[in-house]
């Protein structure tokens, strides 16, 4: 097991070492790392680059991070745009998410102004999926939450049949395509967008993240800007389970147990305005019941003057084992499903992504 | 180096080092934000399309800001 920390500075590679963890290397150093993730499929680790004057870029690692490869970032086809005369640009990858084991060499990655990127050659070469892009709601009901546009964060793929598709978009919503592409359809009924002028609108909501339990694809949950929100019967219809009054309301990271689909956990953050620790305490909250009660985990996590929030990518779960890094650049480590946490350290820069690999 | 313009001399650059221009100009091919060239020693004017003549005996420099922290 690796951990893979995506941070401002740098990305991060810890491994397990006796009862703690040790930093094996750190890549592009002083260079934020929005995501990373390693392809299950062939072990290629891939790394997503937010250079702050060069732009967005891509690398892929074959030697586990020892030496990295380039790969040219996904454009926009020439004349695609935004909006009337806003070209539409590549601002911000957001995610990459590796194809099914059915489908070698496709690649999933989710960008910012809100277009979605198909690669079938293992990420040589990339084409836009026109059929989302060109959904009639983009321009009228899709727009920046967070960001200054529309961002793909979220991709799931049913492991039950690999033409049928998943996307969570903010602000927009969630799209489900059955036919791996060609159609795309919102996936938003029974969502709450309280910051619209009709709060049940079709599109415009703002999930921070999608998850499904991988053993039970029907069920999916999100960790939206207006609560918390699963589903039991494939995205069809979305229910409230947060918590009124919280601590388990807000947030942006939620995972899900790959084989109960009545347990996950969230990161909960005190309120959309002020978007730090609750009460400068912070917690991790898990449902054992599919979202009717949460418990907050709070052994081993900082119970006062905590700021930290832990963002979407943020959290990871494998096996018993959770991860949450935050962006005061804590990192902790629970063997034990979240019941009690570990620090690996309480000095890594701004923690933007953190997966298990 | 080949390039009557800015652009061209970006374009020969790339050749050369394949994958620079992508560093210089954003996807549209309009330089990025904080990069800036210097032709003679003045900043370019089209920082758009990047139609800035060059002299073949011109220098052209080429600036990245770094900030932040």
């Amino acid at each position: 097991m690796q951990l893979l920390l995506s941070t401002r500075k740098g990305l991060i590679q810890l491994v397990p070492d006796g009862s703690g963890w040790r930093t094996l290397r750190v890549s592009f150093p002083g260079i934020p790392v929005s995501y990373a993730i390693r392809d299950p499929r062939d072990g290629r680790l891939w790394a997503c680059l937010d250079h702050g004057h060069w732009g967005q870029k891509l690398h892929r690692s074959v030697d586990d991070g020892v030496t990295w490869q380039e790969v040219k970032v996904p454009t926009y086809p020439e004349g695609t745009e935004v909006k009337p005369g806003v070209p539409a640009v590549t601002r911000y990858v957001w995610v990459l998410q590796p194809g099914p084991a059915d489908q070698p060499g496709r690649l999933y990655l989710g960008t910012e102004p809100g277009g979605l990127f198909r690669s079938d050659d293992g990420g040589d070469t990339w084409s836009l999926v026109t059929s989302l892009w060109n959904h009639p709601s983009r321009p009228t009901f899709w727009f920046g939450g967070g960001r200054d546009e529309a961002g793909v964060h979220s991709i799931v793929i049913d492991p039950r049949d690999s033409r049928k598709i998943q996307v969570g978009i903010s602000c927009a919503g969630v799209f489900e395509t059955c036919d791996e592409g060609a159609t795309w359809n919102p996936k938003n009924k029974g969502l709450k967008a309280s910051y619209l002028p009709d709060p049940n609108s079709e599109v415009g909501h703002d999930p921070h993240l999608l998850v499904a339990c991988s053993s039970h694809p029907d069920v999916l949950w999100q960790q939206n800007h207006c609560g918390i929100f699963r589903s039991t019967d494939g995205a069809s219809t979305w229910t409230d389970v947060g918590q009124p009054g919280g601590p388990a309301f807000f947030g942006f990271a939620i995972a899900a147990d790959p084989l109960d689909p009545a347990v996950a956990w969230v990161v909960p953050a005190a309120s959309d305005e002020q978007r730090v620790a609750p009460a400068g305490a912070m917690c991790v909250c898990r449902t054992c019941d599919g979202g009717a009660t949460w418990q907050a985990l709070r052994t081993g996590l900082p119970q006062q003057d905590a700021y930290d929030i832990v963002l979407r990518h943020a959290l990871d779960l494998c096996g018993d084992y959770l991860v949450i890094g935050s962006t005061t650049g804590n990192v902790f480590v629970s063997s034990n499903r979240g019941d009690a946490w570990t620090g690996l350290g309480h000095h890594f820069p701004p923690v933007y992504a953190a997966r298990f690999a | 180096m080949e390039g009557e313009t800015v652009a061209g001399v970006v374009r020969t650059l790339d050749r050369r080092y394949p994958g620079l221009a992508a560093y210089l100009v954003d996807d549209r091919g309009a330089l990025r934000k904080h990069v800036n060239i210097f032709v003679g020693g003045e900043l370019v004017v089209d920082r758009e399309r990047l139609t800035d003549p060059t002299g073949s005996e011109e220098e052209v420099f080429i600036l990245q800001a770094l900030s932040g922290g």
